[in-house]
């Protein structure tokens, strides 16, 4: 039997691929138990902690715990368990990469700060002349002079 | 090497002589199938970074158009995909331990669940399509399903609202497809189920990831906290 180290698999033996009956249960049981966590946590203000307002804190707790529930589905139902070494760097690679795609998030952070000469006619919710995107706000048009409406496109 | 292999390993179903033996065969699959998921998590992560970037906008606005989505039928949707998700790694255990017909019981299942799971979803549409909230030059005709919300703001989210979970929809419905093309092969007791748990184990990955999926999109369309 000739194996390539990757793709032996650390549990030798073929029927230990099998989960118990009692672990998907479990597994099943405590995904309801997060889903219910997740729907109560959503109907309570959290404190905001030191710079970190509530909201935020809401928000990484619903995140939290859906990142849990997946993590159980993937580890125990997608049998990630017993896949062998080169299926698991697949899937971390997988999730890795979609990590650093929220990385695009920072862009829209920090256009602000970026000046743009030429831009001075900017609506005031643009910031004056940064880069942010010289679009109307979605309520609509804050003037209708014509030499502020220069330079813009519609929504 | 390919030949003794497969004596002994009979009972795995054909095994294929590019591969040493039925493991690193079984593990190209699933890392096959792994590399198509891994395709459909950037697929589905743009639609959640587009997501994340205008609910950090317009907090309030989205808070208040949120509201009309009913959590009652949304957490009922969950619990359907749970089960589901459940009875495919049943059939997936039930597989590869050759018990048909509790493959047979299991899959039927999940295709029952993923009825109702639309059967759910279409009535959710229809109450959207009866209150003008689909986007549109009617989008907010009847203000009072706005809930205050600014009609812009509050399109822009049933615009993500309706192209996440219709997307979502829509592997359901393939997903619907793959398993009863599977439930086929299982009834008809063909080798290439039978004798290879892989197949069943590939359909179960697939499921699971529209499971997944659903893990996400249920807390961030219908439980916002709310701003203050």
């Amino acid at each position: 039997m000739v194996t390539t180290p990757l793709s032996a698999n650390s549990h030798g033996d073929h029927a230990s691929h099998e989960l118990p009956f009692g672990t998907l249960v479990g597994v099943l049981i405590l995904l309801m138990v997060l889903m219910g966590l997740t729907i109560g946590a959503s109907y309570i203000t959290l404190p905001s902690i030191g710079p970190i307002p509530g909201i935020v804190i809401n928000n990484l707790v619903a995140v939290g715990i859906a990142t849990v529930k997946a993590a159980l589905v993937i580890w125990f139902f997608m049998g990630v368990k017993f896949a062998s070494a080169l299926a698991r760097i697949w899937v971390i690679a997988g999730f890795l990469v979609l990590f650093l795609m929220f990385g695009i998030l920072g862009d829209y952070g920090t256009r602000k700060f970026e000046q743009v000469n030429g831009w001075e006619t900017n609506v005031p919710h643009n910031g004056g002349e940064t880069a942010l995107p010289r679009v109307w706000p979605p309520e609509g048009k804050p003037s209708s002079t014509p030499e502020v409406e220069q330079g813009f496109r519609p929504r | 090497m390919a030949a003794i292999a497969h004596d002994t390993h009979e009972d795995h179903g054909a095994l294929h002589h590019q591969f040493e033996n039925i493991e690193q065969q079984n593990d190209s699959y699933i890392v096959g199938m792994w590399t198509f998921l891994v395709t459909e998590v950037m697929f589905f992560g743009a639609l959640f970074l587009i997501y994340t970037l205008y609910r950090s906008m317009y907090q309030m606005d989205w808070y208040l158009a949120h509201e009309e989505l009913d959590v009652k039928l949304g957490a009922f949707n969950t619990i359907v995909l749970l089960i589901s998700s459940f009875t495919v790694a049943v059939a997936v255990r039930s597989a590869q331990r050759k018990e048909r017909g509790l493959v047979l019981a299991n899959i039927g299942i999940t295709i029952a669940c993923a009825f109702i799971f639309l059967i759910v979803k279409a009535f959710e549409y229809s109450a959207k399509f009866e209150h003008h909230l689909y986007p549109g030059p009617t989008f907010g005709a009847v203000p009072e399903h706005l809930n205050g919300a600014n009609a812009n703001y509050a399109q822009l989210f049933y615009g993500l609202y309706f192209g996440m979970t219709g997307l979502h929809a829509l592997h359901i419905i393939v997903g619907i497809i793959v398993l009863s093309a599977l439930f086929n092969l299982w009834w008809r007791k063909c080798d290439s189920v039978m004798k290879d748990y892989i197949p069943t184990e590939l359909v179960g990955l697939y499921w699971h990831f529209v499971d997944l999926v659903w893990i996400f999109l249920f807390p961030l369309m219908y439980l916002m906290p709310k701003p203050h």
